[in-house]
């Protein structure tokens, strides 16, 4: 029996763990404090079961930050940690200069000297542990001098932990790979009040209440879930009642609700976070029932409008059912309808979306309209784990991908290939491509070999292997800059070279790309020393159209070894229009 | 009891708070030394235990 409270959910999948004689897990978190963190593990636990992982959760002793940022195996175990998790507050390891600091100046620049002395050794520990490392921001602190209920002065703990704050991100900034966990910034959120339980500082060196320790679980939780689960892609809206008050086909671009008053600005302010999700990457669409000239002309003109047409990647505004715009929508931007977000004020069109296109998100405008543009922001579908510069320039990119599609049209396939003047550079994987890499891995569901998910540790060690190969792949042509699009993870065995991983996005399909890529694949395999590649097709429910990949290109399938399996000597060649470079230093 | 320390101390007093809705003060947490104690700081509190 399956039960609503979260935290029975997870006591009853830890007693049936405990059952078995080798349980296997998929995420092994530590999580560690300079307080008691107990209270953590049934949260984040509950939390990390809801995404569908089989966690397993051990909390070290109270205050060993130190000792395991020197040696984690001494304090954690020697066992395959896939996360560490170290929260810390100032006043729990630094009490005494804390309250100097409020008396005395030269008290800070001692405290900030044991701070960095604090990040060397979290720097240590990001040098020795492989896995995802999650560190926690300064949080104001609580405790005496610091309180924030003075009248009429700043408060002079607030001018003290602003300089902290500024420091620490400034050395943590230094580190590479250290996920941050904002710790005050949620305490903000929560309130100092809220979110402390003096009774139990006090008794048992605990500092929350259970309400923060769920909060906290939850944004922990989403930032390991981040590492392997890959966010939506996509936000499909309606314009009615969703982008703006009132109805633009009967009210009139004057008689619409959207500026500075309410409820206009509650829609405004939608609008700015929407614009936010762009920035980080997600593409905005439109699926309206309306006239197409009206609602252009609200982009086109109206004021208070904070999206402009441009900001938009596909619109589909007619007259027909939401389900075939939104299919439209996913067809156009070539994304799985499961990268979709569809928001909507209609509770009817909501529940048709719901019952035909199930792995469609789909989110209702709320009630109250106060908490409209907050709507998104509360959940975890654009939980990144790094926003790449491919995320940032996405709608650019495919409003060059329009461009290129009108063009299609105009000329026949060949004529088309040669005006394009694809340029591919397919490279070995460098420092500064491994995010990229990263996400590539976990989000591509259609065009992969294997759909193995990787986090950036993983993806680092291998490229770092001296028998593996990260291959990245870049594709240009004259309408503009793809990016990184393809990925191949290569492992010399003997005298073969096993393609662990092929994939590429769906976007640049058709033109060559898979032609070339395995080209240079086999010209890397080459340098390898090997003679021969071979690769798995592991079938998913999405992969189908690349079931015949390996067969395309001539390689021969052995049924012994589920594997296909093809000389380097008869790999695919470069097509003609193509210019191709390998670059392995 | 083996292995009962301040840690299990604090998961039962969140527990019984969770579970009884209701909120303890420190007086009273330290009061609830035995069974005994503890069934007469609930009563107290108007918990039927």
């Amino acid at each position: 029996m399956t039960s609503l409270d979260p935290k029975l959910a997870w006591r009853q999948y830890v007693a049936a763990q405990r059952q078995q004689a080798n349980p296997e897990f998929d995420m092994r978190t530590a999580i560690a404090g300079s307080m008691t963190v107990e209270p953590l593990e049934p949260h984040l636990g509950a939390y990390l079961l809801s995404k569908r992982f089989k966690p397993q959760i051990t909390v070290s002793p109270f205050n060993q930050l130190r000792q395991i940022c020197l040696d984690h195996r001494a304090v954690l175990g020697s066992g395959n940690l896939n996360a560490v998790v170290l929260l810390w507050r100032l006043e729990d390891l630094f009490p005494d200069m804390l309250t100097r600091c409020l008396h005395n100046p030269q008290a800070l620049s001692d405290l900030l000297g044991e701070l960095k002395s604090f990040s060397d050794s979290l720097a240590h520990l990001r040098k020795s542990f492989n896995g995802v490392l999650i560190v926690s921001t300064p949080s104001y602190p609580s405790m005496p001098g610091f309180e924030l209920s003075d009248t009429g002065q700043a408060s002079a703990g607030m001018t003290i932990f602003n300089a902290i704050a500024q420091f620490w991100a400034e050395e943590i900034g230094r580190l590479e790979r250290v996920r941050l966990f904002d710790l005050h910034g949620l305490m903000l959120n929560t309130g100092m009040k809220q979110a402390h339980d003096l009774r139990k500082w006090m008794l048992y060196r605990q500092p929350y209440s259970e309400a923060f320790w769920q909060e906290i679980g939850r944004m922990v939780g989403r930032i390991i879930s981040a590492e392997k689960i890959s966010p939506k892609k996509c936000v499909v809206l309606d314009l009615d009642n969703t982008l703006w008050g009132g109805i633009i086909g009967e009210d009139g671009l004057g008689g619409i609700q959207l500026g500075d008053d309410f409820p206009g600005k509650a829609y405004r302010d939608f609008q700015r976070h929407l614009l936010y999700l762009k920035s980080k990457g997600v593409l905005l669409a439109i699926a309206s029932k309306n006239n197409p000239d009206d609602a252009y002309e609200v982009f086109d003109k109206h004021d208070a409008m904070i999206l402009s047409r441009k900001d938009i990647a596909a619109f589909e505004i007619n007259w027909e059912s939401k389900v075939e715009s939104i299919k439209r929508v996913a067809k156009k931007l070539n994304i799985g309808v499961d990268s979709l977000v569809f928001v909507d004020d209609n509770r009817k069109e909501i529940g048709e979306v719901t019952e035909r296109l199930p792995d469609v998100s789909c989110v209702m405008v709320p009630e109250e309209l106060a908490y409209l543009p907050g709507l998104l922001a509360e959940t975890d579908f654009f939980d990144f784990a790094e926003v790449t510069e491919e995320d940032r320039r996405r709608t650019e990119m495919m409003a060059a991908d329009n461009i290129r599609q009108q063009t299609r049209e105009a000329m026949s396939e060949e004529e088309f290939r040669k005006s394009l003047n694809l340029k591919i550079d397919v490279f070995a994987a460098q420092k500064q491509h491994l995010a990229r890499v990263t996400q590539l891995i976990n989000k591509t569901n259609q065009f992969t070999m294997t759909t193995i998910r990787r986090t950036q540790d993983e993806v680092k060690a291998l490229a770092n292997s001296k028998d593996a190969l990260v291959l990245g792949m870049d594709i240009k042509d004259k309408y503009g800059d793809y990016g990184l699009v393809g990925v191949a993870i290569l492992k010399k065995e003997h005298q073969s070279c096993v393609i662990d991983t092929l994939l590429m996005s769906c976007r640049v399909l058709g033109r060559g790309a898979e032609d070339t890529f395995i080209a240079k694949i086999a010209e890397a395999a080459r340098t390898l020393e090997c003679d021969e590649m071979r690769g798995k097709y592991i079938p998913t429910a999405k992969n189908g159209m690349v079931k015949d990949l390996y067969q395309r290109f001539n390689f021969s399938y052995d049924p012994q070894s589920d594997e296909w399996i093809v000389k380097l000597s008869e790999a695919p060649k470069i097509p003609e229009h193509i210019d191709a470079v390998l670059r392995l230093h | 009891v083996k292995q009962w320390d301040s840690l299990a101390a604090m998961k039962l007093v969140s527990a019984i708070e969770e579970k009884f809705k209701i909120r303890l003060s420190t007086k009273e947490i330290m009061k609830m030394s035995t069974i005994g104690l503890a069934r007469k700081t609930l009563r107290s509190k108007n918990v039927a235990v």
